[in-house]
């Protein structure tokens, strides 16, 4: 299960790179967005910078997320099926999302602090929010995109289901990103992180419960 | 008629939360006492306006000032009985109090309790309701202030409790609060049912599903709408973006995606399996929401952000008595509700799958 488990990140992986065109895509996606900020606003202050951060990242991952599953469902759909199990395939799905999410999450840093200078002062907490956060976004979106891959309207229905589920998500890493910035002194921090910690572990229960159910064809 | 007691039951108990909840009265109260603050070592007359009272000057009300922060020992307290006391109306009277030159020593802050004590209504208070001012300092007066409490009147009859910041909206605890209990109720239920639906594939299970959602939705919208009636009152507006509004509107902007979800999908069997899983996931997502976020954030619900939760004179044992089967009933009804849904939906779209005697 392992086994097959990784050749399908593998093989998602080699699929991404060999259609260079899609990876770029999320990455232009990003620096486009950054630089349309500071063509508009010119300059940030702390508490602005930090919401565009997770906005970047949501829908970055909203966008990555919808391709994920499209074109899983037509003609290789069936293939695969044959050869490993739904939970596999989700499992592949949701750790090539997630990866992607992360390396969403250094770009969009990297080129706000470019951008607009870098107002995290506390680095390792801002780097846990951002690896909890893209977890618990990739997750979710993966299995909503699950979900919706067989309904007609997709990316749109993606977006109404997923960003009721993300909202209490996203509040939590705005409030750690404040944090990290030295915005706001809290002292629940530790129970922010589990609480983290504990959506992630309940998506990812979730998932293993739900998926192999919703993947059957009708 | 056999096996809907439970129908019956929730029309009576609806019945006697409605009267019992709207026709019992509140406990008399103090609504205001003016002035606020009063000078030390001279007369002051404070006037208090009562509510529910039925101050009467045969009965002889009795008027007390009572230093805050200081407890009753042996029947004894810091405090100034009324030199005299006029009553000008049932909810109105004006009390004389000779005051002391300074505070006792001992004193721990500058702020008194007015208590109210009369034959026909009981005693009641209004906590640190008078500053006072200019207090010469080791005056000597803990003797004067020493003043016995004692001969109180015990109210009768049923009332709920009287807080000032709540008045009569205290009513709302039996409508707001019950119909949270009974969504919550009905959600597990919900996703109990969407569970089965996923083991089973019984199409039974899904109609339940999906109409007690719906209710649960329903009862979503009517808890908020109460929410912001009750908050019109007492927090001054309907709307304060209070963290439990926000993840409240979040909850039912879920559950209302289910229903979009069911919509846009291209076969009834996918509709159902893939509602079912949305359904379970939208539950496990609504406890963080509701129960976990709102505990960690200010809030200006009780139980949140450093406000006590209910007990004490906020739900006392008469308040108890209405709520209680508020939620029952609530939850009751919200179940009838869904049955009929459930099988209004059932016989129009699959008449020969389920039969009648499935209903």
């Amino acid at each position: 299960m392992l086994q097959r488990y990784l050749t399908l990140v593998r093989l998602e992986w080699r699929l991404e790179l060999r259609q260079g065109a899609s990876l770029a895509s999320v990455g232009l996606f990003v620096i486009g967005t950054v630089y349309l900020f500071s063509l508009a606003f010119g300059t940030l202050e702390p508490r602005l910078w930090n919401a565009l951060f997770w906005l970047v990242l949501l829908f970055s991952a909203t966008n990555a997320s919808t391709r994920l599953f499209s074109r899983e469902l037509t003609y290789r759909y069936n293939y695969y099926a044959q050869l490993a199990s739904p939970l596999e395939v989700f499992a592949a799905k949701a750790t090539f999302a997630t990866v992607l999410l992360l390396g969403v999450g250094a770009l969009n840093w990297a080129a706000l602090a470019l951008l607009f200078g870098n107002p995290i002062r506390d680095y390792g907490l801002f780097t846990l929010a951002i690896a909890l956060g893209g977890v618990g976004l990739a997750l979710v979106l993966s299995f909503v995109a699950v979900l919706t891959a067989r309904a007609r309207g997709g990316a749109a229905l993606t977006s109404v289901l997923a960003f009721p589920l993300l909202i209490p998500l996203l509040l939590t890493l705005v409030k750690l990103g404040a944090v990290a910035a030295r915005l706001i002194q809290q002292t629940s921090t530790t129970k922010d992180v589990l609480l983290l910690g504990g959506v992630d572990l309940l998506v990812i229960g979730l998932s293993i419960l739900l998926v192999p159910t919703v993947w059957k064809e009708a | 008629m056999k096996g809907a007691w439970w129908k019956v039951l929730a029309v009576v108990l609806m019945f006697y939360v409605l009267f019992a909840g709207m026709l019992i009265p509140l406990k008399s109260g103090i609504q205001a006492v003016s002035p606020q603050t009063v000078e030390l070592g001279q007369p002051v007359e404070l006037a208090v306006t009562g509510y529910n009272t039925h101050f009467d000057p045969a009965r002889g009300p009795r008027v007390w000032l009572k230093l805050n922060a200081d407890t009753l020992v042996g029947g004894s307290a810091y405090g100034l009985a009324a030199a005299a006391v006029v009553v000008d109306g049932p909810q109105t009277l004006r009390a004389t109090f000779v005051l002391p030159e300074g505070l006792p020593d001992d004193a721990k802050d500058y702020y008194a309790s007015v208590i109210v004590d009369n034959a026909a209504d009981g005693t009641f208070v209004m906590p640190s309701v008078v500053a006072l001012a200019n207090g010469r300092a080791d005056s000597g007066d803990d003797a004067a202030w020493t003043t016995r409490f004692d001969d109180f009147t015990a109210a009768t009859g049923m009332t709920f409790p009287y807080r000032a910041l709540l008045g009569e909206s205290i009513r709302n605890q039996y409508f707001h609060v019950s119909l949270w209990f009974s969504l919550m109720l009905l959600m597990l239920a919900a996703a109990v049912y969407a569970g089965r639906y996923l083991r089973s594939g019984d199409l039974r299970h899904d109609y339940r599903s999906e109409a007690l959602t719906r209710t649960g939705l329903l009862f979503g919208i009517l808890g908020l709408v109460t929410g912001m009636v009750w908050a019109n009152y007492t927090w001054g507006k309907p709307w304060s973006g209070d963290i439990k509004q926000n993840m409240t509107a979040i909850a039912l902007l879920i559950y209302l995606a289910y229903f979009v979800l069911r919509a846009s999908m291209a076969s009834d069997q996918q509709a159902r399996r893939v509602g079912a899983a949305y359904n379970l996931f939208a539950f496990a997502m609504l406890i963080p929401l509701l129960y976990i976020i709102p505990r960690m954030r200010e809030s200006l619900h009780p139980g949140a952000g450093g406000n006590p939760g209910f007990g004490g004179e906020d739900l006392d044992s008469t308040m108890r008595m209405v709520f209680y089967p508020g939620i029952i009933g609530f939850t009751l009804v919200g179940l009838w509700l869904a049955q009929l849904w459930w099988r209004t939906q059932a016989l129009a779209n699959n008449p020969r799958v389920i039969a009648a005697s499935d209903l």
